[in-house]
C-alpha cells in the first residue's frame, strides 16, 4: 500500500490527502427494533492510502464494497467513526462545519445521479453557478449569467442550455453540468463517484474526455468512484481495490490489471467480458486473466 | 433449415398526437432455431422495440408501420391479442431487465412461478409446486424448498435475476427474448448469469435474441451480432468475424470508444458527432477532416 | 427570486400555459372573490331584511313565484340570492385566512421535523400523534365555548385542528428530499443549514404545498358550514352558507330550495379550489409542466 513512500525513501512526498485507520460505522435502519437503538454496521474498516498531488486514483469495487461511502466520508458528508482524513495536512476527520467551510472550496464532488443531484427545480444555469454565489464570487445578475454561459462552454455545451431544467437535458449532459458546477470554484481535489455509470458508450466516453482535459488544465487531484474496472483503467494511474469495506488491494493501474495478486481482484478481473470472442470465459473460474 | 424468426424491413414509430418519432427505419434479421444472436447498440430504445414488438408487448404509441415479423413462418405483426396469448409463455418468453419490479413484490416466489405452469401448461397445484423445485434447481439455486417461500425483496438481485430465467425457460419455448438481463447485476454475478443462461440454452435449444448495449457480453455468449443505430441494423455478422474486423464504420468507432481494462490508451476518442448524424440523415459519406468516410448507407 | 438570476419571467407566460383546469379553478375563485368583494352592489336585496308577507316564495322557474326575489326567499321572507351573495364573504375568508394560517403553522413544523430530525421530529411526531387523536368535532366545540362563538372562532378552530394534516405531509416529504443528493451537493458547496432548508429543499416542496393549500381551503368552507349548523359560528341572522343550510332544514319539505341552494355554492366552491390547485400546480411546477 505503501509502495510509493518505499520508493522515494528518504523524500517527502506532497500527499494531497492521506487516511490512516479510518473507519465508518451507520445504523441500520431497517434492522431496527421497537424501543431499541438501530444495529451499528461496519461499512469501512481500517482503510490506509494516501494520494499525490496531480495523481489519479481509481477506487473499484462491486455494491456493498463501500466505495461510495469512502467517497461521502472523504467529502465529510460523513463522519469518520475512528481514524483520520488529512487534506493537505489538515486533519478533517471531526471538524464541524463551520469550520469546514472555507476548505470546501478545495475540496468538491461529482455525484453519480445527476437527475437526483442537481435541484429538479432549478435551472441548470443557477445551478451551475450555485458554488461561485455561496462563496461571493459574484457580485451583479449579469455576471452570474456570463459565467454560467462560460462554465457550460467549457464543459462542451451551449451557452443557452442555462435556461433548462435538468429533466430537459440528457443523462450525458446533466452529468458534464455536474462536472461543470464541481469545477466551477477551480477545487484542487475531485472525487468522482461513478459518474458514467448509466451513460452509452459514446456519452461516456465524451465525459471521460472532458475528464481528461480538465484534470490537465486544472491540475486536479482525483478520487474516480467506480464499478467498472474498464473506465478506471482509463482515467486513473492508480487504483485500490475494495471488497465488504476494506482495500484488498491497491497499486499502479498496470500492475493491478495485469498482474493481480489478490484473489479477489482476481475474480473480479477474470469476470470483466471484453469484447473479445471467447469460447473458455465461461470455464475460468477466478484464476486470473485468460 | 427455416428462420425461427425472420423480421422482414420493419418500420416503427412512436406516435404522439401529431408528431412521430421513427426508431425503427427498415430492420431485418433472422434468427436460427438453437441461435444466440445479440443485438449490441446505445440505448436509443431501438433495439429493446425490435424485441417487445416480436412479442407484442409495444407501447400503446408505438405503431408498426411497414414491415413484418414471421415466427416459424407464421406472420405474427398484426395478430389478435388471443392469438398473441396462446404464443406467450409456451413459444416464445422474456427474460426483463429489472429483476426488482418484475417480479410482483406481494406474492411468494413459488406461488409466481407456479402460476406460469399451471397457466400454460395446464399442472395441477401439487406438480406444479414438485416442477418450481426441479426449475429452481436446474437454474442452481441451493435448498429450493426454503426460497419458494420467500418473498422478493428477501433475495438478492442475482438470485431473483436466476429466477426471472427459471420462468422464462418454465414451459421450453423455443424463442426467448433477453433485454439486457444483466445490466444491473453486480459482474461477478454478470458472470455466473451469463454462463447460466448458456447453459440452459444448450441444453433446451432455444432460441435467444439477446438485447444488450455491453459489447463484452456479446462478445462471450452469442453467436451471431448485429450492430443497430439510428433505427437500423448497420452490421450483421458473426461475432467472430465482427470482433475481429469489423466493416461499418460506427462499429469500428464504437469499439474505439469502448474503454479496456487490458489496455492503457483505450476509450480515447467518442463516436464522432458527424457519423452518427450522417446515419440518422441517410448520407452516403461524411467528411472527417482530411477525407471522407463512407457510412455504409445504401 | 432563484430564477430571476437568469431568466426574467412573464405573467403573460403562465396564463398561456393553463390548462383547462386551471381556467375553470381560476374563474370559479376569481367569481366567488369578486361576488364577495361587490355583493353589496350585486345583491338585489338586503340580506337581514325580513318581508313576512312574502315568505316561502320559490325560485323563479317555479309557478308563484315573484320575480324580485329571483332564487326565493326563506321562513322571514328574506332574500335567498342576497343571502347567498353575501355568503361569500364569510366563505372567502374563512377559505382564504384559515388555510393560509394552518398552512404556515402546519409547514413550519413539518419543515423543522423533517429536515432536523433527532429529537426534534421524535416530540413532533408525538405530538401530532396525541394532537390527531382528540375528536376533531369535540375540540372545535370546547374551543367555540372557550372562545366564544363567531367567525375568529371557526377560523382558530380550524387551525389548531387541521395544522397537523400539513405537519404530516411536509414532513414525509421533506424527509424524502433530503435523501436526494442535491442536498448532499449543497452540503459540499457549503451551504448552511438554514440555507440548505429553504432554498433547496423549500422550492421543492411548493408543489406539494399548493395541493394542500387548495384542498384546505375547500375543507375550511365545509368545516364552517358545518359549525353554522350547529350553532357556532357567526351569528345567526347573518348570512352564511352553513346557517342557510341550518335554517333550511326545518322547511325541508316546503321550501327545499333553502337547502339545495347553499348547498350547491359549497360544493362549486370546493371543486373550484381543487380544480385550481390541481392546475396551478401543473402550471407552475417545472417538472410536471413538460
Amino acid at each position: 500500500m505503501f509502495e510509493a513512500m518505499t520508493a522515494a525513501k528518504g523524500q517527502w512526498i506532497l500527499a494531497m490527502l492521506e487516511v490512516t485507520d479510518l473507519a465508518l460505522a451507520l445504523p441500520d435502519l431497517s434492522a431496527k427494533r421497537a424501543f431499541s437503538k438501530a444495529p451499528v454496521v461496519a461499512i469501512l474498516n481500517n482503510l490506509n492510502f494516501f494520494v499525490k498531488q496531480g495523481e489519479s486514483v481509481g477506487v473499484v469495487g462491486q455494491s456493498g464494497s463501500g466505495k461510495t461511502s469512502l467517497g461521502r466520508t472523504l467529502m465529510r458528508l460523513y463522519e469518520p467513526t475512528s481514524g483520520r482524513v488529512v487534506f493537505d495536512g489538515q486533519d478533517i476527520s471531526h471538524l464541524r462545519e463551520a469550520e469546514l467551510r472555507p476548505l470546501r472550496r478545495r475540496f468538491q464532488m461529482v455525484f453519480q445521479d445527476p437527475q437526483s443531484s442537481l435541484n429538479p427545480r432549478r435551472r441548470v444555469g443557477h445551478s451551475i453557478v450555485q458554488p461561485l454565489i455561496a462563496y461571493g464570487r459574484i457580485s451583479s445578475w449579469e455576471q452570474a449569467r456570463w459565467q454560467a454561459q462560460e462554465l457550460l462552454e467549457r464543459v462542451g455545451l451551449e451557452g443557452k442550455l442555462a435556461r433548462r431544467y435538468p429533466h430537459e437535458l440528457s443523462g450525458g449532459q446533466r452529468q458534464r453540468v455536474g462536472i461543470a458546477r464541481a469545477v466551477s470554484l477551480e477545487p484542487e481535489f475531485v472525487v468522482a463517484d461513478e459518474i458514467v455509470s448509466g451513460l452509452d458508450v459514446s456519452s461516456q466516453a465524451q465525459i471521460l474526455k472532458l475528464l481528461r482535459r480538465l484534470k490537465t488544465e486544472l491540475r486536479l487531484t482525483l478520487i474516480f468512484i467506480s464499478h467498472d474496472l474498464s473506465v478506471v483503467r482509463a482515467v486513473c494511474d492508480r487504483v485500490l481495490v475494495m471488497n465488504h469495506g476494506e482495500i484488498v488491494e491497491s497499486g499502479s493501474c498496470a500492475e493491478v490489471f495485469s498482474r493481480p495478486r489478490h484473489c479477489y481482484t482476481r475474480e473480479l478481473i477474470s469476470a470483466v467480458p471484453l469484447p473479445d470472442v471467447d469460447d473458455r470465459w465461461f470455464d475460468e473460474q477466478g484464476s486470473g486473466r485468460p | 433449415m427455416t428462420a425461427l424468426l425472420n423480421i422482414h424491413n420493419l418500420h416503427l414509430e412512436i406516435q404522439q398526437g401529431t408528431t412521430s418519432l421513427p426508431i425503427l427505419r427498415g430492420v431485418s434479421l433472422s434468427l436460427q432455431p438453437g441461435e444466440v444472436l445479440g443485438l449490441v447498440g446505445e440505448s436509443s430504445a431501438g433495439k429493446t422495440m425490435i424485441g417487445k414488438a416480436t412479442l407484442g408487448i409495444l407501447p400503446s404509441q408505438g405503431v408498426i408501420t411497414d414491415g413484418e415479423i414471421l415466427f416459424d413462418g407464421a406472420d405474427i405483426t398484426h395478430i389478435s391479442v388471443k392469438a398473441r396469448r396462446r404464443l406467450l409463455g409456451t413459444d416464445m418468453a422474456m427474460i426483463p431487465q429489472d429483476p426488482m419490479t418484475s417480479l410482483n413484490p406481494v406474492f411468494r416466489i413459488g406461488s409466481q412461478i407456479a402460476d406460469v405452469l399451471r397457466l400454460h401448461l395446464g399442472l395441477k397445484s401439487k406438480e406444479a409446486d414438485q416442477r418450481v423445485l426441479e426449475l429452481l434447481d436446474n437454474v442452481h439455486i441451493n435448498r429450493p424448498e426454503r426460497v419458494v417461500k420467500l418473498y422478493p425483496h428477501e433475495l438478492s438481485g442475482g438470485m431473483r435475476q436466476r429466477i426471472l430465467i427459471a420462468i422464462a425457460f418454465a414451459c421450453r419455448p423455443r424463442l426467448i427474448i433477453a433485454d439486457e438481463p444483466t445490466t444491473a447485476l453486480d459482474v461477478t454475478i454478470q458472470r455466473q448469469v451469463l454462463r447460466l443462461i448458456k447453459e440452459l440454452q444448450v441444453a433446451s435449444g432455444t432460441a435467444i435474441l439477446f438485447v444488450t448495449h455491453d459489447l463484452g457480453v456479446v462478445a462471450k455468449i452469442c453467436n451471431r451480432v448485429g450492430v443497430i443505430h439510428a433505427g437500423r441494423i448497420l452490421e450483421l455478422s458473426s461475432a467472430r468475424d465482427l470482433f475481429e474486423a469489423p466493416t461499418h464504420p460506427y462499429t469500428q468507432a464504437l469499439m474505439a470508444a469502448t474503454p479496456r481494462y487490458d489496455r492503457p490508451n483505450s476509450a480515447l476518442n467518442p463516436v464522432p458527432e458527424a457519423l452518427v448524424s450522417a446515419l440518422w440523415d441517410d448520407v452516403r459519406s461524411y467528411d472527417r477532416g482530411e477525407r471522407s468516410v463512407d457510412t455504409g448507407n445504401a | 427570486m432563484t430564477d430571476s438570476i437568469l431568466v426574467r419571467h412573464s405573467p403573460l407566460g403562465f396564463v398561456l400555459a393553463a390548462s383547462p383546469r386551471t381556467i375553470v379553478g381560476l374563474s370559479v375563485f376569481l367569481l366567488i372573490v369578486f361576488t364577495a368583494i361587490a355583493s353589496p352592489w350585486l345583491a338585489p336585496h338586503d340580506p337581514l331584511e325580513q318581508d313576512l308577507l312574502n315568505s316561502f316564495l320559490p325560485p323563479f322557474w317555479v309557478s308563484g313565484a315573484d320575480p324580485a326575489f329571483l332564487l326565493g326567499t326563506d321562513n322571514l321572507g328574506r332574500d335567498v340570492l342576497s343571502r347567498l351573495i353575501y355568503g361569500t364573504r364569510v366563505a372567502l375568508t374563512v377559505a382564504l385566512v384559515a388555510a393560509t394560517l394552518t398552512g404556515i403553522l402546519g409547514t413550519t413544523v413539518g419543515l423543522l421535523a423533517g429536515f432536523y430530525g433527532g429529537w426534534v421530529d421524535t416530540l413532533v411526531s408525538r405530538m401530532v400523534d396525541i394532537w390527531m387523536a382528540f375528536p376533531a368535532v369535540l375540540l372545535s366545540i370546547v374551543l367555540v365555548a372557550v372562545i366564544g362563538a363567531g367567525l375568529h372562532a371557526v377560523i382558530i378552530a380550524i387551525i389548531v385542528i387541521d395544522w397537523t394534516r400539513f405537519c404530516r405531509v411536509v414532513r414525509a416529504e421533506t424527509m424524502v428530499q433530503c435523501q436526494q443528493d442535491y442536498v448532499a451537493s449543497a452540503v459540499t458547496i457549503g451551504l448552511s443549514r438554514r440555507r440548505r432548508l429553504f432554498k433547496e429543499i423549500l422550492p421543492n416542496i411548493l408543489p406539494l404545498l399548493i395541493s394542500l393549500l387548495t384542498l384546505e381551503m375547500g375543507i375550511a368552507v365545509v368545516v364552517e358550514a358545518i359549525l353554522s349548523y350547529v350553532g357556532l359560528s357567526v351569528a345567526s341572522d347573518a348570512a352564511t352558507w352553513g346557517g342557510l343550510i341550518q335554517e333550511g332544514r326545518l322547511y325541508i319539505n316546503q321550501a327545499p330550495w333553502l337547502m339545495v341552494f347553499p348547498i350547491t355554492c359549497i360544493v362549486v366552491a370546493v371543486l373550484g379550489f381543487n380544480a385550481l390547485g390541481d392546475g396551478l400546480r401543473s402550471t407552475l411546477d417545472p417538472v410536471l409542466r413538460r
